[in-house]
């Protein structure tokens, strides 16, 4: 899967993929899930269109390794949600956004980044 | 030794003293995270010249000292601590950086990017404490997450410490911190338990 981040999501230091790729947001803008989207042999230019990410930055991970993470009774999913734009379109489900389970998703944020590497299209 | 000949031109510096205008001392300062040597001639503790070419810095530090209700480190030209010296291009380093997230975009396709006030302020008020009461240990990282929210992260060995200082004005800044097998949050951030919290990433106790 891969899922469009920012520059700054990339350490500097160790060139891993950082956490806040997968804080979700607030407001509600996250609840249906963390957006991802499979990968289809695209290069940069398509993939920025398709998944609309300007800056052009991606991560990548395995579907199988995010449905593996379990933390404190919640297990990770991933569900197909095309859209227009984006028919390969997917939601990482199971990242809680309220409030009270804040230290939660941090958890699965930081243990999605360790299963995550930066993605170089061709 | 001057301090001339330990901050090189074009080196981001905090710069902290007693300027004197016409032989009257002024109101001590630090320029934390907002001057750049590019601008200098040469960085000097005191004098006429300094001030005027840093004077839009000195007048943001003096509101950030207003505002937090610290007293700064100071030193004068003629009573120069090596050891705070250290302590204060660390500090100032690390501050600058923090700054630094104020001028980015405000936000983009993923979220917020620049930082609220709210948790500039913040996140000032419990770096500039810590580093007032005890030595300062320089984090890992230093970023923003999608809500604008300033993270900096202290980890080794598997173990981390994270200050997150959010942008939303109902909320206050707390510390996350992992190891292996646990993980938790902690509200109502003093710097005392921050500098705890770190130490335990650091050193494991």
């Amino acid at each position: 899967m891969l899922r469009g981040i920012r520059e700054s999501d990339i350490s500097k230091q160790t060139g891993r993929v950082k956490k806040t790729a997968f804080i979700p947001r607030k407001n509600g803008k996250d609840d249906a899930g963390l957006s991802v989207s499979q990968p289809n042999g695209e290069n940069r230019g398509q993939i920025k269109g398709r998944m609309g990410n300007e800056s052009g930055v991606f991560c990548s991970l395995l579907a199988a390794r995010i449905r593996s993470i379990k933390e404190s009774g919640v297990t990770l999913e991933v569900c197909l949600k095309p859209t227009e734009r984006d028919p390969f379109h997917s939601l990482i489900k199971g990242v809680p956004t309220d409030r009270e389970s804040t230290a939660l998703a941090t958890r699965l944020a930081q243990r999605l980044a360790e299963i995550s590497d930066e993605y170089l299209p061709a | 030794m001057a301090i001339s000949e330990r901050i090189r031109y074009g080196e981001k510096v905090t710069y902290t003293g007693v300027p004197m205008q016409r032989g009257i001392k002024l109101s001590p300062f630090v320029g934390a995270g907002v001057l750049c040597g590019t601008e200098a001639t040469e960085p000097k503790i005191a004098g006429h010249h300094y001030y005027t070419k840093f004077q839009a810095a000195i007048t943001k530090a003096l509101k950030l000292r207003a505002e937090t209700g610290i007293e700064f480190l100071t030193f004068s030209g003629s009573a120069i601590d090596d050891s705070l010296i250290a302590s204060i291009s660390e500090l100032g380093e690390i501050l600058a950086t923090v700054n630094d997230l104020a001028f980015q975009i405000e936000e983009d396709e993923y979220g917020l990017v620049r930082p609220s006030y709210h948790a500039h302020r913040h996140c000032m008020r419990l770096l500039l404490a810590m580093a007032k009461s005890s030595e300062f240990i320089r984090p890992s990282d230093i970023g923003t997450d999608r809500n604008g929210a300033i993270r900096i992260t202290w980890t080794k060995e598997g173990r981390e410490t994270e200050l997150v200082c959010p942008s939303e004005d109902t909320e206050s800044p707390y510390v996350y911190y992992s190891s292996e097998d646990s993980y938790a949050t902690e509200p109502n951030i003093t710097p005392e338990g921050l500098l705890s919290r770190i130490r335990w990433a650091k050193d494991g106790i």
